[in-house]
């Protein structure tokens, strides 16, 4: 009996001081301050272009998805801008007539720069142990996927079909302006889009 | 009452079908909400874009006072390294157009072209980013993405102050934006048998 109660005191005090460790070290966790620098920016490179924008959407999406059993509950502000490449135009004489015809569109869909344009609210693990933390490939992958969506919600929206209208409404407007012969600015067929 | 065994087990299964199913519909669901939105038309010609990279550390290195005795308390090393690019734009708004800006003189065959002002904005950043380098050992738990957020917002933040504190940034892209345009132009009214003046206001 005496043995008994020496070795659940003895079962007791290691747990406490299991269980005191474990509290200590999640208030270290918790306490820390993560150190942050940043370098000076860098010019990678410049690009010229003659591109013509004619919309621009500026989206705060609630972005909730997972990979790998991990999920990502983040709020993040999307920029859309539908283009136009000016050099990709296509010329053709037709009798006295100079027929023009616009490109296809590019959409491109890039991250706002605002403040606080990505806030995670919220990250979990669904799987077993529920322990693993998204690494910089998958949330990537996470980013990449809603950028995907952005870009076919702005052809379900009828963004491009608009912009596309109000761009050969400024080609007319400049071609007009032109000297030479009448200039005829057309869209490309529907099937080529 | 006992419940036999069998049945137990029955239950059980039906409660994982269950659980299972939940998480089905939670993945099938539309993972993308919008929450506002804003539209706008415009009439942009964009000349140049210049792409900007940042770069930024996470690190116990840059910790001070009871956080850094705290940190070299720690087990292990924790390093990342990330970068990501921002654009910014040089542009010139074609709505600023007057009547007056494209002058013909079909006597000399020339066309004298006055275009807006050439403006620069930033014309956002990749959603992604790059490690270039990741180092965490011993018993340091990892990165997280709400680090890597909180980052990303202090490098847009100071990258934002260099490029208002720097004119070199919109000088290069403004001149770059410049000799586009005078060549796009003049080769379009070369091709239509005329010579050009282009300026810009």
């Amino acid at each position: 009996m005496k043995y008994l109660v020496k070795a659940a005191i003895y079962l007791i005090t290691v747990a406490a001081i299991a269980v005191a460790g474990i509290w200590v070290y999640r208030k270290f966790q918790e306490t820390s301050q993560v150190g942050m620098q940043t370098g000076q920016a860098r010019i990678d490179g410049i690009r010229r272009m003659v591109s013509l924008c004619t919309l621009e959407i500026e989206d705060e999406i609630a972005l909730r998805d997972s990979i790998h059993g991990k999920w990502l509950l983040a709020k993040v502000r999307l920029s859309g801008e539908v283009r136009f490449d000016l050099e990709q135009l296509e010329w053709e004489t037709r009798g006295d007539t100079l027929a023009v015809r616009l490109p296809r569109e590019t959409v491109v869909v890039r991250e706002a720069v605002s403040p606080g344009a990505y806030e995670i609210i919220d990250t979990w693990d669904d799987t077993l142990f529920g322990l693993g933390k998204l690494t910089t490939a998958e949330e990537n992958t996470l980013k990449r996927r809603l950028a995907a969506r952005y870009r076919e919600e702005i052809y379900r929206r009828g963004y491009v079909a608009r912009a596309r209208s109000t761009a050969l409404t400024t080609l007319r407007q400049l071609t007009s302006a032109l000297p030479g012969s009448p200039v005829l600015v057309e869209d490309r067929p529907p099937q080529a889009n | 009452m006992r419940i036999p065994r069998v049945a137990t087990t029955v239950i059980a299964a039906g409660l994982l079908f269950l659980a299972s199913c939940k998480d089905a519909s939670v993945e099938a669901e539309d993972p993308a909400v919008r929450v506002l939105s804003e539209l706008r038309d415009v009439n942009r010609l964009s000349l140049a874009e210049m792409s900007v990279n940042k770069v930024g550390t996470i690190s116990d290195s840059g910790t001070t006072g009871f956080a850094s005795l705290l940190n070299k308390l720690k087990v292990g090393d924790r390093i990342g390294v990330y970068s990501y690019h921002t654009y910014l734009e040089a542009y010139v708004d074609l709505d600023a157009m007057e009547d007056g800006d494209v002058e013909v003189f079909a006597d000399r065959r020339l066309v004298k072209l006055h275009l807006p002002p050439i403006k620069v904005r930033i014309a956002g950043r990749d959603a992604t980013v790059t490690e270039e380098h990741y180092r965490v050992t011993g018993l340091r738990s990892t990165i997280s993405p709400a680090e890597r957020a909180q980052l990303k917002e202090l490098m847009n933040t100071t990258l934002r102050q260099e490029l208002a504190s720097s004119d070199e940034y919109g000088d290069r892209l403004r001149a770059s934006a410049r000799e586009k345009a005078v060549g796009y132009f003049s080769a379009l009214l070369q091709m239509m048998g005329y010579d050009s003046e282009i300026t810009f206001k």
